[in-house]
Protein backbone atom coordinates (compact mmCIF):
# COMPACT_ATOMS: atom_id res chain seq x y z
CA UNK A 1 0.00 0.00 0.00
CA UNK A 2 1.11 3.35 -0.96
CA UNK A 3 -0.23 6.61 -0.19
CA UNK A 4 0.42 9.71 -2.75
CA UNK A 5 -0.65 13.23 -1.29
CA UNK A 6 -1.00 16.19 -3.40
CA UNK A 7 -2.23 19.81 -2.64
CA UNK A 8 -4.28 21.43 -4.90
CA UNK A 9 -4.99 25.59 -3.30
CA UNK A 10 -6.30 24.38 0.38
CA UNK A 11 -7.19 20.61 0.03
CA UNK A 12 -4.64 18.00 0.37
CA UNK A 13 -5.59 15.03 -1.86
CA UNK A 14 -4.47 11.85 -0.52
CA UNK A 15 -4.68 9.02 -2.59
CA UNK A 16 -4.34 4.92 -1.48
CA UNK A 17 -3.02 3.25 -4.00
CA UNK A 18 -4.04 -0.19 -2.79
CA UNK A 19 -6.77 -2.13 -3.80
CA UNK A 20 -8.44 -3.03 -0.17
CA UNK A 21 -8.02 -1.98 3.24
CA UNK A 22 -8.63 -4.66 5.27
CA UNK A 23 -7.42 -5.81 8.71
CA UNK A 24 -3.82 -7.10 7.77
CA UNK A 25 -3.40 -3.39 6.10
CA UNK A 26 -5.08 -1.20 8.54
CA UNK A 27 -2.25 -0.27 10.75
CA UNK A 28 -0.29 0.50 7.69
CA UNK A 29 -2.87 2.69 6.81
CA UNK A 30 -3.29 4.77 9.82
CA UNK A 31 0.62 5.20 10.63
CA UNK A 32 0.87 6.35 6.95
CA UNK A 33 -1.99 8.75 7.01
CA UNK A 34 -0.49 9.85 10.21
CA UNK A 35 2.88 11.06 8.00
CA UNK A 36 0.49 12.29 5.00
CA UNK A 37 -1.36 15.04 7.05
CA UNK A 38 0.49 15.50 10.14
CA UNK A 39 0.95 19.28 9.10
CA UNK A 40 -1.01 20.49 6.07
CA UNK A 41 -4.09 21.89 4.57
CA UNK A 42 -7.25 21.92 6.92
CA UNK A 43 -9.43 20.31 3.96
CA UNK A 44 -8.12 17.02 3.61
CA UNK A 45 -10.02 13.94 0.66
CA UNK A 46 -8.91 10.59 0.98
CA UNK A 47 -9.47 9.21 -2.39
CA UNK A 48 -10.46 5.77 -2.43
CA UNK A 49 -11.13 5.31 -6.34
CA UNK A 50 -8.71 2.61 -6.27
CA UNK A 51 -10.11 0.88 -3.41
CA UNK A 52 -12.23 -2.27 -4.25
CA UNK A 53 -12.51 -3.68 -0.45
CA UNK A 54 -12.73 -2.36 3.03
CA UNK A 55 -13.66 -4.56 6.02
CA UNK A 56 -14.55 -2.77 9.34
CA UNK A 57 -11.07 -2.63 10.35
CA UNK A 58 -10.44 -0.73 7.51
CA UNK A 59 -13.33 1.49 8.35
CA UNK A 60 -12.18 1.34 11.95
CA UNK A 61 -8.59 3.16 10.24
CA UNK A 62 -10.26 5.52 8.53
CA UNK A 63 -12.18 6.71 11.43
CA UNK A 64 -8.71 7.04 13.42
CA UNK A 65 -7.45 8.96 10.43
CA UNK A 66 -10.48 11.60 10.55
CA UNK A 67 -9.28 11.47 14.42
CA UNK A 68 -6.04 12.02 14.05
CA UNK A 69 -6.43 15.13 12.18
CA UNK A 70 -7.79 16.92 15.14
CA UNK A 71 -10.87 18.97 15.79
CA UNK A 72 -10.07 21.81 13.10
CA UNK A 73 -9.46 19.87 10.19
CA UNK A 74 -11.70 17.80 8.71
CA UNK A 75 -11.31 14.22 6.34
CA UNK A 76 -13.69 13.78 3.55
CA UNK A 77 -13.71 10.88 1.35
CA UNK A 78 -13.80 10.54 -2.45
CA UNK A 79 -14.65 7.77 -5.21
CA UNK A 80 -15.93 5.11 -2.91
CA UNK A 81 -16.69 1.98 -4.90
CA UNK A 82 -20.24 -0.08 -4.38
CA UNK A 83 -18.09 -2.65 -2.01
CA UNK A 84 -17.03 0.06 0.05
CA UNK A 85 -20.25 2.67 0.00
CA UNK A 86 -22.02 -0.17 1.30
CA UNK A 87 -19.94 -0.92 4.39
CA UNK A 88 -20.31 2.57 4.89
CA UNK A 89 -24.10 2.47 4.10
CA UNK A 90 -24.80 -0.03 6.49
CA UNK A 91 -22.79 0.70 9.36
CA UNK A 92 -23.91 4.02 9.10
CA UNK A 93 -20.57 6.01 8.60
CA UNK A 94 -22.13 7.87 5.22
CA UNK A 95 -23.56 10.09 7.93
CA UNK A 96 -20.34 10.81 9.64
CA UNK A 97 -18.21 11.03 6.66
CA UNK A 98 -18.98 13.93 3.80
CA UNK A 99 -18.61 11.58 0.72
CA UNK A 100 -18.39 12.78 -2.82
CA UNK A 101 -18.59 10.03 -5.81
CA UNK A 102 -15.53 11.04 -7.60
CA UNK A 103 -12.65 13.07 -6.73
CA UNK A 104 -13.24 15.91 -9.07
CA UNK A 105 -16.70 16.81 -7.03
CA UNK A 106 -14.55 16.39 -4.12
CA UNK A 107 -12.31 19.72 -5.20
CA UNK A 108 -15.01 21.49 -6.94
CA UNK A 109 -16.88 21.84 -3.73
CA UNK A 110 -16.56 24.40 -1.55
CA UNK A 111 -15.30 23.56 1.97
CA UNK A 112 -18.41 23.96 4.75
CA UNK B 1 -4.95 -23.92 1.71
CA UNK B 2 -6.96 -26.54 0.93
CA UNK B 3 -10.27 -27.26 -1.00
CA UNK B 4 -12.50 -29.94 -1.28
CA UNK B 5 -15.60 -30.17 -2.84
CA UNK B 6 -18.31 -32.28 -1.21
CA UNK B 7 -19.24 -35.57 -1.84
CA UNK B 8 -22.80 -36.11 -4.27
CA UNK B 9 -25.23 -34.27 -2.03
CA UNK B 10 -28.45 -32.38 -1.90
CA UNK B 11 -27.05 -28.94 -3.96
CA UNK B 12 -24.89 -28.84 -6.20
CA UNK B 13 -21.46 -25.82 -5.29
CA UNK B 14 -20.95 -27.48 -2.03
CA UNK B 15 -17.48 -27.31 -1.08
CA UNK B 16 -15.38 -26.64 1.82
CA UNK B 17 -12.15 -24.87 2.16
CA UNK B 18 -9.46 -24.91 5.23
CA UNK B 19 -6.40 -22.32 6.01
CA UNK B 20 -4.48 -20.84 8.48
CA UNK B 21 -5.94 -18.79 10.97
CA UNK B 22 -3.67 -15.39 10.01
CA UNK B 23 -4.45 -12.32 8.97
CA UNK B 24 -2.63 -12.63 5.65
CA UNK B 25 -5.08 -15.87 5.14
CA UNK B 26 -8.21 -14.25 5.06
CA UNK B 27 -8.11 -12.50 1.85
CA UNK B 28 -7.16 -15.68 -0.06
CA UNK B 29 -9.58 -17.69 1.51
CA UNK B 30 -12.51 -15.44 1.06
CA UNK B 31 -11.32 -14.77 -2.72
CA UNK B 32 -11.20 -18.73 -3.27
CA UNK B 33 -14.85 -18.77 -1.90
CA UNK B 34 -16.07 -15.63 -4.00
CA UNK B 35 -14.90 -17.12 -7.05
CA UNK B 36 -16.33 -20.53 -6.26
CA UNK B 37 -19.87 -18.82 -5.68
CA UNK B 38 -18.74 -16.81 -9.12
CA UNK B 39 -19.82 -19.47 -11.14
CA UNK B 40 -23.23 -19.98 -9.49
CA UNK B 41 -24.55 -17.44 -11.08
CA UNK B 42 -24.50 -15.12 -7.98
CA UNK B 43 -25.21 -11.11 -8.74
CA UNK B 44 -22.11 -8.89 -8.00
CA UNK B 45 -24.19 -7.53 -5.15
CA UNK B 46 -24.58 -10.32 -3.51
CA UNK B 47 -21.02 -11.83 -3.80
CA UNK B 48 -20.04 -8.31 -2.33
CA UNK B 49 -21.71 -8.81 0.77
CA UNK B 50 -20.67 -12.40 0.69
CA UNK B 51 -17.01 -11.03 0.98
CA UNK B 52 -17.80 -8.84 3.48
CA UNK B 53 -19.40 -11.22 5.69
CA UNK B 54 -17.12 -13.54 5.96
CA UNK B 55 -13.95 -11.42 6.11
CA UNK B 56 -15.84 -10.23 9.50
CA UNK B 57 -16.81 -13.66 10.77
CA UNK B 58 -13.37 -14.70 10.06
CA UNK B 59 -11.53 -11.30 10.84
CA UNK B 60 -13.11 -12.69 14.62
CA UNK B 61 -11.84 -15.98 14.85
CA UNK B 62 -8.15 -14.93 13.92
CA UNK B 63 -8.20 -11.51 16.05
CA UNK B 64 -10.59 -13.29 19.06
CA UNK B 65 -10.61 -17.04 19.09
CA UNK B 66 -7.41 -17.09 18.70
CA UNK B 67 -5.95 -14.46 19.69
CA UNK B 68 -3.35 -14.00 17.22
CA UNK B 69 -1.61 -16.47 17.99
CA UNK B 70 -1.00 -16.87 13.90
CA UNK B 71 -1.44 -20.62 14.69
CA UNK B 72 -4.54 -22.90 14.70
CA UNK B 73 -6.76 -23.50 11.42
CA UNK B 74 -9.76 -22.38 10.40
CA UNK B 75 -12.68 -24.82 8.02
CA UNK B 76 -15.48 -22.92 5.79
CA UNK B 77 -17.63 -25.35 4.03
CA UNK B 78 -20.39 -24.18 1.97
CA UNK B 79 -23.65 -25.10 1.42
CA UNK B 80 -25.72 -24.41 -1.47
CA UNK B 81 -29.31 -24.54 -1.51
CA UNK B 82 -32.44 -23.14 -3.65
CA UNK B 83 -33.13 -20.14 -1.62
CA UNK B 84 -29.94 -19.48 0.43
CA UNK B 85 -25.97 -20.22 1.22
CA UNK B 86 -24.92 -22.14 4.25
CA UNK B 87 -21.34 -20.63 5.54
CA UNK B 88 -20.12 -22.85 8.63
CA UNK B 89 -16.92 -21.75 9.91
CA UNK B 90 -15.19 -24.04 12.70
CA UNK B 91 -11.86 -23.29 14.36
CA UNK B 92 -10.69 -24.80 17.87
CA UNK B 93 -9.90 -21.51 19.34
CA UNK B 94 -11.84 -19.58 22.48
CA UNK B 95 -15.28 -19.37 22.53
CA UNK B 96 -17.73 -16.48 22.61
CA UNK B 97 -17.52 -15.13 25.68
CA UNK B 98 -20.45 -16.55 27.51
CA UNK B 99 -20.77 -18.98 24.69
CA UNK B 100 -23.29 -17.21 22.75
CA UNK B 101 -23.31 -14.08 19.89
CA UNK B 102 -22.92 -11.17 21.26
CA UNK B 103 -25.94 -8.47 22.11
CA UNK B 104 -26.41 -6.04 19.40
CA UNK B 105 -25.46 -2.65 21.05
CA UNK B 106 -26.34 0.73 19.18
CA UNK B 107 -23.18 2.38 18.01
CA UNK B 108 -23.08 5.83 19.03
CA UNK B 109 -22.64 7.59 16.19
CA UNK B 110 -23.56 11.17 16.97
CA UNK B 111 -21.64 13.52 19.36
CA UNK B 112 -17.83 14.87 19.51
CA UNK B 113 -15.61 13.18 16.20
CA UNK B 114 -12.98 12.28 19.25
CA UNK B 115 -15.39 10.00 20.64
CA UNK B 116 -16.35 8.43 17.38
CA UNK B 117 -16.08 4.38 17.73
CA UNK B 118 -13.37 2.95 15.46
CA UNK B 119 -14.28 -0.92 16.46
CA UNK B 120 -17.74 -3.16 16.76
CA UNK B 121 -18.62 -2.73 13.73
CA UNK B 122 -18.00 -6.31 11.88
CA UNK B 123 -20.98 -8.14 14.00
CA UNK B 124 -22.95 -4.65 12.84
CA UNK B 125 -22.65 -5.99 9.24
CA UNK B 126 -22.68 -9.51 9.75
CA UNK B 127 -26.51 -9.15 11.18
CA UNK B 128 -27.22 -6.64 8.36
CA UNK B 129 -26.13 -9.29 5.16
CA UNK B 130 -27.55 -12.34 6.74
CA UNK B 131 -30.71 -14.17 7.33
CA UNK B 132 -29.75 -15.90 10.70
CA UNK B 133 -26.65 -16.50 12.29
CA UNK B 134 -26.32 -19.47 14.85
CA UNK B 135 -23.30 -20.08 17.10
CA UNK B 136 -22.74 -23.24 18.99
CA UNK B 137 -19.83 -24.45 21.42
CA UNK B 138 -18.97 -28.05 20.87
CA UNK B 139 -16.33 -29.33 22.73
CA UNK B 140 -13.30 -27.72 22.08
CA UNK B 141 -14.54 -26.18 18.52
CA UNK B 142 -16.74 -23.09 17.67
CA UNK B 143 -19.25 -23.58 15.25
CA UNK B 144 -20.60 -20.81 13.75
CA UNK B 145 -23.40 -20.59 10.98
CA UNK B 146 -24.21 -18.12 9.19
CA UNK B 147 -27.26 -18.31 6.49
CA UNK B 148 -27.16 -15.39 2.95
CA UNK B 149 -30.57 -15.80 1.92
CA UNK B 150 -30.53 -15.70 -2.04
CA UNK B 151 -34.08 -13.82 -2.91
CA UNK B 152 -33.07 -10.46 -0.98
CA UNK B 153 -31.22 -7.70 -2.94
CA UNK B 154 -28.71 -7.01 -0.32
Amino acid sequence: MNLTSTDKGSVRIVTVEADRIDAAMAIQFKDEMRRETVSGPDRVILNLSQIEFIDSSGLGAIVAAMKQLGNSRRLELAGLTPAVEKVFRLTRMDTVFRLFDTLDDAVASLAD
Amino acid sequence: MQATPSGSGDTAHSFSVSFPATETAVHGAVGHVCHELAQARLSHDQLSSIRIVLTEAINNIVEHAYANAGSGMIELSVRRFTDRIEFRLSDTGHPLPGNRLPEPCPSGLTGPAASLPEGGFGWVLIRELTSAVEYQRDGDQNLLTLSFDLASAD
